[in-house]
């Protein structure tokens, strides 16, 4: 099935293209949905959490592919990435969001052209913006995110997430597979069971469940820091441990060291939640670590850019194939080559 | 008078002894041993770079096959000066005394602030430049003002521990300064503390703001930060900000 028809189907009205890195890919895959989108019929919003479709990138000073906007499709964007636009847009709303670029603004194609988009800069921000597209008429809301930038994906945020990748993150091919992997992985936890969804819904914050149903709140102001802690109360009946906000790598480390790790559950809020370094994430993985998630990310397409603005590129065919087999299950699409006809 | 040249905004090249030359002056290091071939490399590789007329005008052994190059070239590019915009922040600074009238009158109460230089990057003349109390050229630092409360964490803090000393104090403002970076890498390392304010779910209740010379507002936006102030900005530039965006966003 076609990614476009995947969205309609699953009733999906946001969608964020999260990047694993700068130059990933992210605005290609936008420009492809977009065209995708304009081929069903649908009424279309877009925008973005930094910065997109000025053709030269302000870190690497890359050319960038611009973004142009059809007649009638709805877009959210700072006053003065606006004023880059050479579309005719009819302003519908100001909305009091700001960002560094001036206030987000709601505005609508009347003819086409180029645009400019800087959307909220903020997730709770964004949240507003797309429910104001929603307002007046965009029936789905693609959001380009920013560099590796991925909190917008969070499950309270959009509906579900495309994620990009390309030979940017690495001259090893391998190494951006095992990347890719590792995000996609974080992604996709398991959703923990209902039963204790509904526990935690009452107790919206760090916490450790026993066996007997039992909840205890450690007296820490972030797990962040609070890893020492969290560690010293879990015991042979412990059954969960909820971590609330960021799951950093000190944090896991504290809690690797628990004799228990075999026997307990960690439920964290989301994939995005996880700032693990790579390599302790696996370890620990293979110690017997095991995460759920309260809430899943619907990981709807990985897509790959197989050239890196430094020059070098893999070849299309064997990226393909390869992330294929490290991602079995999730939809792969090089869009720069081919789209996903064979899906 | 008669005879001279008028500046052409629309092209603007470099100027060495007269308007438009286009001289520059610049220099680089090859992997070659030094010798003329070295000279000959390194004339080729300006070339390359579209300087007309390259010229070595000094080179020095590295030593292990290493050598240094000054070089002399004419550019033949031209930048049309008219047409650029940098976006800034835009607002009318006050200085100390009305920022603390302003904090006295509109907030009323101590504003929180806290700031380091984070990731691998030691080097605190920024942050040190806009928090320490003695400031830098005749501008006061944030631990100076009547009304903020600043704590300066110093260089090398994992992003980590900077957010988890803003819940801590329950900060209004982090700031972030990177100085000396490689490789770009003070990117990746400035969003990741956006996504742990985000995951920490206080990403809007802080003004958020980095600095540096390699800082724009522009590159704030892709950030995710509220702002970014770059090489010539003050303590009071950045305490006038982070007080109209308190009023502003109503974290006050």
């Amino acid at each position: 099935m076609r990614l476009i028809e995947i969205i309609r189907k699953k009733n999906y009205y946001t969608i964020s293209i999260v990047g694993l890195a700068k130059n990933a890919g992210k605005t290609v895959t936008l420009n492809y949905l977009i065209e995708e989108a304009k081929s069903t019929g649908l009424s279309i919003g877009i925008t973005s959490t930094g910065r997109d479709g000025e053709n030269l990138d302000v870190v690497t000073l890359t050319q960038k592919p611009l973004i142009f906007i059809a007649e009638g499709m709805y877009a959210a964007t700072a006053k003065n990435a606006l004023m880059f636009s050479d579309a005719k847009l009819e302003i519908l709303e100001t909305t009091g969001v700001y960002t560094p670029m001036g206030e987000v603004i709601i505005v609508r194609a009347r003819q086409g052209g180029n645009i400019q988009i800087a959307g909220p800069v903020s997730s709770s921000d964004m949240k507003y913006v797309t429910r104001r597209l929603k307002h007046y008429g965009a029936q789905v809301v693609f959001i380009d995110g920013a560099i590796d930038r991925k909190a917008v994906s969070s499950p309270l945020i959009t509906d579900a997430c495309i994620i990009a990748t390309g030979a940017v993150l690495s001259r090893d091919m391998r190494k951006v597979l095992e990347i890719t992997a590792y995000s996609v992985e974080c992604y996709t936890l398991k959703q923990a069971d209902k039963n204790i969804q509904q526990v935690l819904q009452k107790q919206p914050k760090t916490c450790i469940i026993k066996n007997n149903g039992e909840v205890v709140v450690p007296d820490i102001e972030t797990s962040i820091t609070g890893g020492k802690k969290i560690n010293e109360l879990i015991d042979e009946r412990t059954a969960y441990v909820f971590i609330k906000g960021a799951v950093t790598t000190s944090l896991l480390k504290n809690i690797g060291e628990n004799k228990f790790l075999r026997g307990i559950k960690i439920i964290i809020e989301d994939g995005t939640k996880i700032f693990a370094d790579i390599k302790l994430w696996n370890e620990l993985r293979r110690k017997g670590l095991t995460v759920e998630a309260l809430n899943a990310v619907d990981v709807i397409a990985v897509t790959l850019n197989p050239v890196s603005p430094q020059g070098y590129f893999f070849d299309s065919n064997l990226f393909k194939s390869e992330t294929k087999k490290y991602l079995p299950g999730i939809k792969v699409i090089d869009v720069l080559s081919g789209g996903d006809f064979d899906g | 008078m008669e005879g001279i040249q008028k500046v052409d905004l629309t092209k603007v090249k470099p100027y060495g002894d007269t308007l438009n030359d286009g001289m520059v002056q610049m220099s680089f290091t090859l992997p070659v041993p030094y010798g003329d071939e070295a000279n000959e490399a390194a004339k080729q590789l300006s070339a390359k770079m579209g300087f007309e007329h390259p010229a070595v005008v000094y080179s020095k052994d590295l030593g292990i096959g290493y050598t240094f190059f000054v070089m002399y070239g004419k550019c033949t590019h031209t930048v049309d000066y008219t047409t650029i915009k940098v976006p800034k922040v835009d607002m009318e600074v006050m200085d100390m005394d009305q920022v603390e009238n302003f904090i006295k009158g509109k907030i009323k109460r101590d504003v929180v602030v806290v700031g380091g230089c984070t990731g691998t990057d030691a080097h605190t003349v920024g942050i040190d430049a806009i928090m320490n109390m003695k400031g830098y050229n005749h501008h006061f630092g944030l631990e100076r003002y009547k009304g903020i409360v600043a704590l300066n964490m110093g260089s090398q803090v994992p992003n980590e521990e900077l957010a988890a000393k803003a819940i801590e104090m329950k900060a209004d403002a982090i700031l972030v300064s990177q100085i000396v970076t490689q490789k770009d890498v003070h990117i990746p390392n400035l969003t990741q503390l956006v996504e742990i304010l985000e995951a920490e779910g206080i990403r809007d209740k802080v003004v958020l703001v980095c600095g540096g010379p390699r800082i724009s507002h522009e590159l704030a936006q892709e950030l995710g930060y509220d702002a970014g102030f770059t090489t010539g900005s003050y303590a009071d530039d950045v305490a006038t900000f982070i007080v109209e965006e308190m009023v502003r966003r109503n974290l006050v």
